[in-house]
């Protein structure tokens, strides 16, 4: 085995967390405690290597690269929509008494934390999701998943303004990590136009899908840019995921776009100066496609 | 009689371009003639997967001012912005064709970024979104016709005096279209394919060929 003190981690953890294999406890809490457990060793000067990447929903273990670490799948420790099993007895081969103790003192430190008398805390996951996107590569995650999403859904409830979204949405521009996922940037600044047209043309739900939509593509991106651990092929097979799902995605947001646009246009008021600028814009434009 | 309408009056109806043939184009597209085209026509307008010249144009320009947009958001100066676009322009001839436009736009509202950011926004959205009411309107107005049949013999003589092979298929797309309507005629913007107007009738079921710039004379349609 490659990494036995991966597994030991694992196994460890999951004894701490959820001795039982009890439903409270599922594969989106493990995914967010292991990646803080792999955190909190390396500053301990342990390092797990844990294969994992920035993905959808926070810091998310490779299945892939899981099981030729470790020799065992990972969805025999989380099978899927289950919760996670019971483990009796830990697999400690390769592991130094001292490590082990390590381990174990700060996969049980983790757990603690979300816990009141031994019983999880309700809604603890939020508390989780903070934890772990304080360790995000990005600010512009942060605001996205932890502030904005949110206020999204008090839109649908009228408890915040579309003004105010607005100013999130343009705290995420000022965030937008240009350099590091600079293939998505034009699509982010059309979606960036297109939810702030949605916010005055469309339902909430609509601009909530549209959010949703963008943050799918984006950590599709952010995977192949923010990982740890992780072998070449696996990156290759993400990129190919990537642009295949990068055309749909632009191909959709075109459509909705376009939706509201006619909307939009409904409603425009004429202004002198606009329609100058717009001139310019379609005699400019007509030139280019002229000349190609 | 029905029209068969080239590549350029389909841009310049979408470009609404009226100093030059676009004005011409918009008069084409209001007068009550039934109109066709092809699919060559429409591959060069708008592409596969939208991204013909239209689509292809339009986002480069709507692209370039929203990055401005996003510039003046995280806090550039405007001068900062003008002298990035002009140094790609120099490094990449001509990649920031709008840094005209957005530099006469941004003398007008020296200092004030958030007024200047909103009026590029609303123009880029109106500029997209009277692209999109034209294009819909092609959809709605015109008949594209795919087409099976090479004609090798018209396509062989045609190429005798035609260089551009994509003039060729639009004139045999346009004789493809012209074998089922009576008296089509031919409207283009291009000199290379109306200079040939006594070839295209000898060899093609097209009936005539006519230049944009003749439909001038179609007064009061125009508005």
């Amino acid at each position: 085995m490659l990494n036995p003190h991966l597994r030991f981690a694992v196994e460890t953890l999951l004894k701490a967390a959820n001795p039982r294999g009890e439903p409270y406890y599922r594969t989106t809490h493990f995914q967010k405690m292991v990646f803080l457990l792999y955190i909190n060793l390396k500053k301990k000067h342990l390092d797990l290597k844990l294969p994992y990447c920035w993905y959808h929903y926070g810091p998310y273990t490779n299945a892939i690269e899981f099981e030729r670490q470790t020799g065992v799948p990972l969805s025999y420790y989380t099978p899927d929509d289950e919760p996670t099993i019971a483990i009796d007895d830990v697999f400690h081969e390769g592991i130094s008494s001292k490590e082990a103790a390590l381990i174990d003192r700060e996969a049980r430190k983790i757990v603690k934390k979300y816990q009141t008398d031994g019983k999880y805390n309700f809604d603890y996951l939020n508390n989780l999701l903070d934890d772990t996107y304080a360790y995000a590569p990005f600010e512009f995650q942060r605001v996205f998943n932890r502030d904005f999403i949110k206020i999204l859904r008090r839109l649908a409830s009228y408890d915040v303004s579309k003004e105010e979204v607005e100013l999130y949405l343009d705290r995420l521009m000022k965030y937008y990590p240009y350099s590091e996922i600079h293939e998505l940037y034009d699509a982010y600044l059309e979606w960036d136009d297109t939810i702030r047209l949605a916010l005055n043309f469309s339902s909430s739900m609509e601009v909530e899908r549209l959010a949703k939509d963008f943050w799918m593509i984006f950590t599709e991106a952010l995977r192949m840019n923010e990982n740890e651990n992780i072998s070449e092929d696996i990156k290759v097979e993400w990129r190919f995921i990537f642009y295949d799902k990068y055309d749909k995605y632009l191909a959709d947001l075109g459509k909705k776009r376009a939706h509201l646009l006619r909307i939009y246009e409904k409603d425009f008021k004429t202004d002198g100066e606009i329609e100058m600028i717009v001139d310019e814009m379609n005699k400019l434009a007509y030139k280019m496609a002229i000349e190609r | 009689m029905a029209h068969f309408l080239d590549s350029n009056v389909i841009i310049g109806y979408i470009f609404d371009n009226a100093d030059t043939q676009g004005k011409y184009a918009k008069i084409v597209m209001r007068i009550p003639e039934e109109k066709h085209s092809g699919q060559t026509v429409k591959n060069e307008c708008f592409g596969f997967n939208e991204n013909g010249r239209c689509q292809t144009v339009k986002s480069d320009i709507t692209r370039e001012f929203r990055r401005v947009i996003a510039a003046l958001n995280r806090g550039s100066e405007v001068s900062e912005i003008l002298e990035e676009m002009e140094k790609i322009n120099t490094l990449d001839n001509k990649r920031c064709r709008t840094c005209i436009i957005i530099r006469d736009i941004a003398e007008k509202y020296n200092g004030d970024a958030i007024r200047l950011a909103s009026v590029l926004r609303t123009s880029q959205r109106n500029f997209d979104a009277g692209c999109l009411r034209r294009r819909d309107d092609v959809d709605k107005k015109i008949i594209f016709h795919e087409r099976d049949l090479s004609y090798t013999d018209i396509y062989n003589t045609l190429k005798e005096y035609i260089e551009d092979m994509d003039d060729i298929e639009v004139i045999i797309d346009a004789h493809h279209v012209g074998l089922d309507i009576c008296n089509l005629v031919l409207v283009s913007g291009d000199k290379d394919v109306t200079s040939f107007e006594e070839l295209i009738r000898k060899v093609t079921s097209i009936t005539d060929v006519k230049r944009l710039s003749s439909f001038a004379d179609y007064v009061g349609i125009q508005n």
